[in-house]
Order: structure tokens, then sequence, then C-alpha cells
């Protein structure tokens, strides 16, 4: 079953179903009652298990982060696993297809929603996860997956498979197990994350955008697209460790800090905290004792980031630094110079800056 | 079938509202923001009665007429809260945090940055614990956890705790400006910090390396509590090598003893943050008694301070153990009914086991318990004051009261065990004429010592028995003459 050890890491959520003894009475007794004519008491929150200690496929494609984007029976950010099966696996050129999408990514194939080339998931994997993709439609665990996905949309949640217990709560995110996605509306996420300092925050934005800011530089660090953040080492065991990016990353930042305040270099930055009431959440920091309020965005259609500044009291001269990267910036309020941008006088509260990305 | 479905929904129904009682105080499980996995790293009732709560996993809930809303998201493990009208603090890992509801909605919109001067770094250990207010307004106090030793893969590689980044190991200070403060060093994983009615600040170390038990800290400003890793920051330490290799009868001379020992394995492994009867006696006869829970242990401690020669000492009792209370009790608060309002956090490695995270709540019925109140040093011996007066008729036999004497040792190991335990027949002891209190007379009473009291013969003019009839009494200061 090939490379298959991130998976062991899944089962410490696996095998512990229910935190509250209470919940586990509830839902054992609602599979009784539903599934006691099949004879499956298997709970549908985890991989059923073949002979009970094999990982199986659908850690697979839990591990592999499939689960950030494709749900098993409804429609996400990509089509349902079910909608895949029932699509491809009559057709002769079905696995070859399928196949194909993973490796080199697909786009337009199932909606404006692009899929990144899955690098990260090994040739005997992707093979595997494309086998069982098309035998989704002929599970017999298709009804208590649907059963799942209908009362984890309504509540919202996705730890317990029983209403809430209070009143439902309107969040923007779904959580399944430790792996966080984003809905809607953006979230903001503080943790650990790779190749950042350990004051690290991740924004997840909708269509599986993600990014990295760090709160010690001030600065965006970088994007990643498939997903959000998975939670395993910061949640479960000893915890206090590095979050796992969901997907693969699109674009690293210039190393760089972006801004220059007349002809100061390397400002002296203090992080002032965040805002998350706009459309999206914006960074409140200072450079040399000016208040800046930054907002990260992701124009999709364009594939395009936006970075947008508010600098109060700007007297002096703002220059914008984009590095030494072969990517294509952009701005309707600044000129640009030898490697750096000015930023137009009349601009400086308010200005923008956008970066294409692959 | 759905006969069968309404019956068990009945019986679930009634055991959840799980009442397990004795004659004085009961405990209930209380409903918790459903389909999250809540922690509770924090607990505080703000001015108009709403309940805020932080989770480990880093969220804040506030809780007003019994519903849950959450009021803020995403924080990187937050193990302190208090909570103010439409506002929180959080003591987090990078930093401590406001978070605030500008536009009234119930949910927070900004979060501020207090003060980020916390050096911290990916690490399984490296715990922000918080947070009081300090006695200047403005002020507030908080722990920085040791830091452990882990392999490339983040998972430890020991148990012991280590001081790599300033101030890992300190009581901290935060100011009206944002400014931090170290305030007190030596603190292995001290898991919260309380204020007593006094001012004073109280903070539980957990036991492990040079912590050879769990132990109660007064925390004042240049003490230091014990773990010498910490003092590589202390500018004044007169050595300059590895604070660690120093003799340890410098380090003996330079520690602060706790004020009270929590023996472990019997009582406690890994204490949460200490609270205060300030109920006026809505939570029974304890008033102005200090109680702390157990991440390990289903139990509720009660201390009884008080104050010899300037320093804190005194007794700890068993409050209430099991017997519907569950464990991981990590943050405790009263709420205005006078209620202790039990937040609990035992998920991971802090469950051992057994998962187990949620909040409780005990109530007292109105009953007065027999309990020792109170165990008061005397030149010769101990002054035992009950809540209720002991039963006259029964002779008391010096053989019945259980005592022994022993210590803790101070030293490298991860904890030890009671040492040098002395069996103590004491010379006699005297009922007072209304019976209210006991006089233990001990020979040859001695400094730096515990000496434990097992009284399970006494009963109260009823004929019941002492609810918690062992007492643990830390001996730091006899009375001068």
């Amino acid at each position: 079953m090939g490379n298959l050890q991130s998976c062991s890491s899944y089962r410490f959520e696996l095998n512990k179903p229910f935190h509250d003894p209470l919940l586990f009475e509830i839902a054992m007794l609602r599979f009784l009652f539903l599934f006691g004519m099949v004879g499956s008491f298997a709970c549908p929150l985890f991989a059923s298990k073949s002979n009970g200690n094999e990982p199986t496929e659908k850690d697979l494609y839990k591990a592999s982060g499939c689960v950030a984007c494709h749900r098993m029976t409804q429609d996400h950010i990509g089509p349902s696993m079910l909608a895949v099966s029932e699509k491809y696996a009559k057709d002769p050129n079905g696995v070859l297809t399928v196949l194909h999408s993973l490796k080199d990514g697909a786009k337009g194939k199932w909606g404006n929603n692009v899929m990144p080339p899955q690098s990260h998931v090994s040739e005997q994997n992707l093979q595997l996860l494309t086998n069982w993709a098309l035998t989704i439609k002929d599970s017999p665990h298709l009804e208590s997956w649907q059963k799942e996905e209908l009362v984890t949309q309504e509540s919202n949640t996705v730890l317990s498979t029983d209403p809430p217990l209070n009143a439902k709560y309107s969040l923007p995110e779904n959580c399944v197990g430790t792996v966080v996605e984003v809905k809607n509306e953006p979230i903001v996420y503080r943790t650990y994350l790779p190749g950042a300092s350990s004051r690290a925050i991740a924004v997840g934005l909708r269509g599986g955008i993600s990014y990295a800011f760090d709160a010690k530089l001030c600065k965006l660090l970088y994007f990643w697209e498939g997903g959000f953040l998975d939670f395993e080492k910061s949640w479960t065991g000893h915890g206090g460790w590095y979050s796992k990016l969901m997907g693969t990353k699109i674009f690293e930042a210039p190393a760089s800090f972006p801004l220059r305040m007349g002809s100061k270099q390397n400002p002296e930055v203090k992080f002032l905290g965040y805002r998350t009431e706009g459309e999206l959440p914006s960074f409140l920091y200072q450079i040399n004792g000016l208040s800046v309020e930054e907002t990260i965005g992701f124009d999709a259609d364009n594939r395009t980031i936006v970075l947008s500044f508010k600098v109060s009291d700007a007297e002096e001269p703002i220059y914008f630094d984009p590095g030494q990267s072969s990517s294509i910036w952009s701005s309707d309020d600044a000129v640009e110079l030898k490697g750096f941008w000015k930023v137009h006088p009349e601009k400086r509260k308010n200005f923008s800056f956008l970066v294409q990305v692959k | 079938m759905k006969k069968l479905t309404l019956l068990f929904i009945l019986t679930i129904a009634c055991s959840q509202l799980g009442v397990f009682a004795d004659s004085s105080y009961s405990v209930q499980s209380l409903p918790t923001p459903a389909g999250i996995v809540c922690e509770v790293t924090g607990l505080d009732y703000s001015d108009d009665g709403t309940l805020y709560i932080c989770t480990r996993r880093g969220d804040v809930w506030a809780q007003k007429n019994g519903d849950w809303q959450r009021f803020a998201h995403g924080l990187h493990e937050p193990m302190g809260l208090l909570a103010g009208p439409g506002f929180a603090v959080v003591s987090q890992r990078p930093e401590v945090t406001r978070l605030v509801d500008e536009d009234g909605d119930g949910t927070a919109d900004r979060y501020e940055t207090i003060c980020d001067q916390i050096a911290m770094e990916a690490n399984f250990h490296q715990y922000n614990y918080g947070l009081v207010k300090g006695k200047i307004a403005g002020n507030l106090h908080g722990i920085l956890s040791c830091s452990g030793l882990s392999k490339p893969d983040g998972s430890p590689a020991s148990a012991n705790g280590f001081s790599p980044i300033p101030y890992r190991m300190w009581s901290y200070q935060i100011s009206p400006s944002g400014e931090f403060r170290p305030w007190s060093s030596g603190l292995r994983t001290a898991n919260g910090i309380g204020k007593s009615p006094q001012g004073e600040l109280f903070a539980a170390d957990n036991q492990g390396d040079w912590v050879a038990t769990s132990m109660l800290h007064q925390v004042e400003e240049g003490d230091f509590h014990g773990h010498p890793a910490a003092l590589r920051w202390d500018q004044n330490f007169p050595f300059s090598q590895d604070p660690k290799s120093s003799p340890i009868d410098l380090l003996e001379k330079m520690r602060k003893p706790p004020a009270v020992h929590f023996p472990h394995g019997e009582l406690a492994n890994s204490p949460g943050s200490p609270v205060w009867d300030t109920t006026g006696g809505k939570f029974g006869p304890f008033a102005g008694q200090m109680f702390i829970g157990d991440i390990v242990h289903p139990r509720i401690m009660r201390v009884a301070l008080e104050k010899v020669n300037g320093q804190y000492q005194g007794a700890c009792f068993s409050f209430y153990h099991a017997e519907g209370l569950k464990a991981g009790i990590c943050r405790l608060a009263f709420s205005s009914e006078g209620e202790l309002i039990i937040g609990r956090a035992g998920e991971g490695n802090w469950a051992r086991g057994k998962p187990d995270s949620g909040l409780q709540k005990i109530a007292y019925s109105g009953t007065t318990p027999f309990e020792i109140h109170r165990i008061e040093l005397q030149n010769d011996g101990f002054l035992f004051h009950f809540t209720q007066p002991v039963n006259q008729v029964i002779k008391l036999d010096p053989k019945n009261f259980g005592v022994q004497s022993y210590h803790y040792p101070y030293g490298p190991n991860y904890g030890y065990p009671k040492t040098d335990i002395q069996k103590i027949v004491p010379t006699r002891v005297e009922q007072s004429l209304d019976g209210s209190t006991i006089r233990v007379m001990i020979p040859n009473l001695e400094e730096r010592k515990i000496y434990q009291f097992n009284l399970p013969e006494l009963k109260d003019p009823d004929g019941k028995s002492l609810r918690n009839p062992v007492a643990y009494y830390t001996l730091n200061e006899l009375l001068e003459n």
C-alpha cells in the first residue's frame, strides 16, 4: 500500500471518535437505528477498514489532501468523488484522464476552479487513488457518506454527526478532524507555519487560496493553493508543532521588506494586530512609527495577488521593492523606476500593487 | 424501533443532567458549543454576566443566557483569558492579545497586540499561561512555560525543562503600555496564575525535573522558585556557567520555598490554576480559601493558607474527587451564583489515554459539610479548626490521628518520593469545650517538613464522618517565640 506513513498520524483521530461519552451513546444509537438492518456498525465518520488495521484508500485520500476540495458525495471546491466516478467509471479512457489530471493539474473540466498538479503524491498512490475514485458510485458506504455530509453541511461542523445541542452557529470554516478549510469567508489562523518565523499567521481565502503572513517581519511570505491547513501536529499528540499546508505553493514573496519610507533602508517594523470585519482581513503595523494597514487579496479570474496599503500621515516618498524574482508586478498608483516603484504622492494614503501568479 | 430510540434518548437525557452528589456538593456537566473540541484553557465572567472561555485550539466563545456564540477564532493556543464588556484579553503563544468587538455584533473584529515581546519558537512545551490583572490597574501577569527538548519531527526528546530563549520559566508582568517585564524565575511549567482577594499572585508548578512534587508558590517580584535553568536570564545570578551545575545548597538558599506541596500521585500530578472563594458563603464554609484542580486526577483540591513569619504556608486537602467530576481540570472560576465553574482540557498527550475536555460545575447544597476547615500552626503542634463541632462523646486517641512527617528533596531528578517518612504519635490531643477545634501536640516539630494527618475516626454530632479526612500541612517556618 505504498507510502502511507502519513496515514498513521490520522489514526489518533480515527480511533478516538468522540470526546464525550454522551455524544458517543447518541451517535451509536442512531447508527443502530439506521443501519441495524444492513448490519453495518462502522462509524461513517471514519474510514471503513477492510480488515481493521490497514490504512485504506480513504485514509490516503485524506492524507494526500484531496479531502480539502473533494467531498465524498457533495460538490465542494471540486466535484465530489461520487461525481467523478459517475463521469469516468464507464469511460474506457476514464482512468487515464483522471490520472493525467492529478499529475498535471486540471482546469475547466468541472467549472472555473483549478486543481493544481498533485506533485506531493507518489505515482503509485495517484494510481491507487484513481482506481478507488472510480469505484465510489458503487460503494456500499455511499449512503452513510451521504448522510454524514448532509448533516455536516447543515450543522457546519463535522466532529459529530449529531445536530448541535444548542443553536446552530454560522462558522466560516469547515473542520474535518484536524483539516480546516475555508467556505466562503476568509479566516485568519495563527499557528507555526513552514518557512515562517514563529509569529506566523495563515489566512484562508475562498477558492482554496491561502497565504502566510509573518507578524515578526510584518510582510507576506507566500501563497498556496489547494486548501488551507492541517493542524494535526498543532492540536494532537504533544502538539506545539508546525501545521501543514494543504496544497502547493504558488507564490513566494520577495525576502526583502516591500516598503521604503523616504530613503530609509530596512525600516523598523512593529506589529500591532489585525482586523477581521472587512471583506478581507487587514494587518496593522508600524513602519518607523508610521501606521500601516495592509490588505492582501487574490483575484481568481486573473490569478493575481493584490497588496493594498493604507499609510497614514505619509509625508516622505514611499517606495515599493518588488524583489529579485521574475514575477510581473503592476500598479496604477505608482511609477516604475529602476528595480523600484515610487508611489504617486497623492496615492500615498492608499495604494495597491498587483502580481501575477502562474 | 422508534420507541426504543425514544427510550434511549430519555435515558441519555436523564444521565446528561448527571448530578452526582454528596449531601453538600454536587457536580454537573455543562453544555459546550457543539461540534468543537472544547479544551477549556481560559475561563472568566465579564461584568455583565457573560461567560467567556478560550480553547486550546484557538477559539474564544461567549455564553449569554445559555446560548454560545463564537467571539474569536484562530488564536495560537491561548492558555489564559480575562473578560471585559465587549472584549477579552488572552495569553497565546506569541503574544498577549486584546480581542475587541468594535461593531457590537458579538464577535471580535480587532485582534490587538498588547505585547509580543515574548520569546517563543516551535516547541511542544512553550505554553504562555495566564492571565491575571496585577495590583496596579492595567498590569497583566502570566507565566512562560519551559521549553522541551524536541526531535526534528517535533516530538519530545526529553521530559526536562529548558530555557533556550529569554525568560522561559519566568513569570512576567505586562505594563499598560505593553512592556514585558520578567517577574520571578524558576517555574518549570506552572499552568496558570491566580490572584488572591488580598491581591497576591499564586501559581502551582507541576512535578518534573527540579520539582519534586507539584507545589504552590506565592509569586512575588524577584523570587526564584527552584528550577535553575531559568537563572541564565537573571543578571544578578553570580555564576556564569550553566546554572544547573551550580551547587545545590546555593540554589536551595536562593529559592523561596513553596507555600504548599501537593503529594504526587495521591493528590495531584498536574495542577491547573487557583481560584479563591469570594462567594460570601454561597459555596459553603470556605470563604477566602483557595481551590485548584488537576489535569490528571478528577480532583479539585482546597488550600487553607496562613502566614508564619511573613511567609505563606499551610494545609491542602482533597475537596472533590471523582463522583462525576472528570479529569483534565485546567481553569476554574466562580459564577455570580456561587457555583464553581470548571474548565477542562484533556486531549492528545494531556489526556493520558482518556480524551476529556469541556465544562462542569460544582454547586453547594446549603448543607454544611463536616470538614477540617483549616490547620493553625502552634508552638507545640497544630490547632485543627472544623466546620462543624466534633462529637465530644468520642474519646480522642492520639494514635488515631495518622500523623506522619516527611519532606520532598530539592534536586535535579524528575520528581522525588516522600523522603524520611516518620510516623508520629502526638503527645496529646485536646478538644475545645465547644468541640469546634482540636489541639494536636507534636513532639519535636521540625521546619521544612510536610505533616500529614489522616483522621477517619472523627464524627460530627450526627455521626457523619469527615468528608475529607486527609490533610497535608507544609511547615516551612516554625513560630518565633
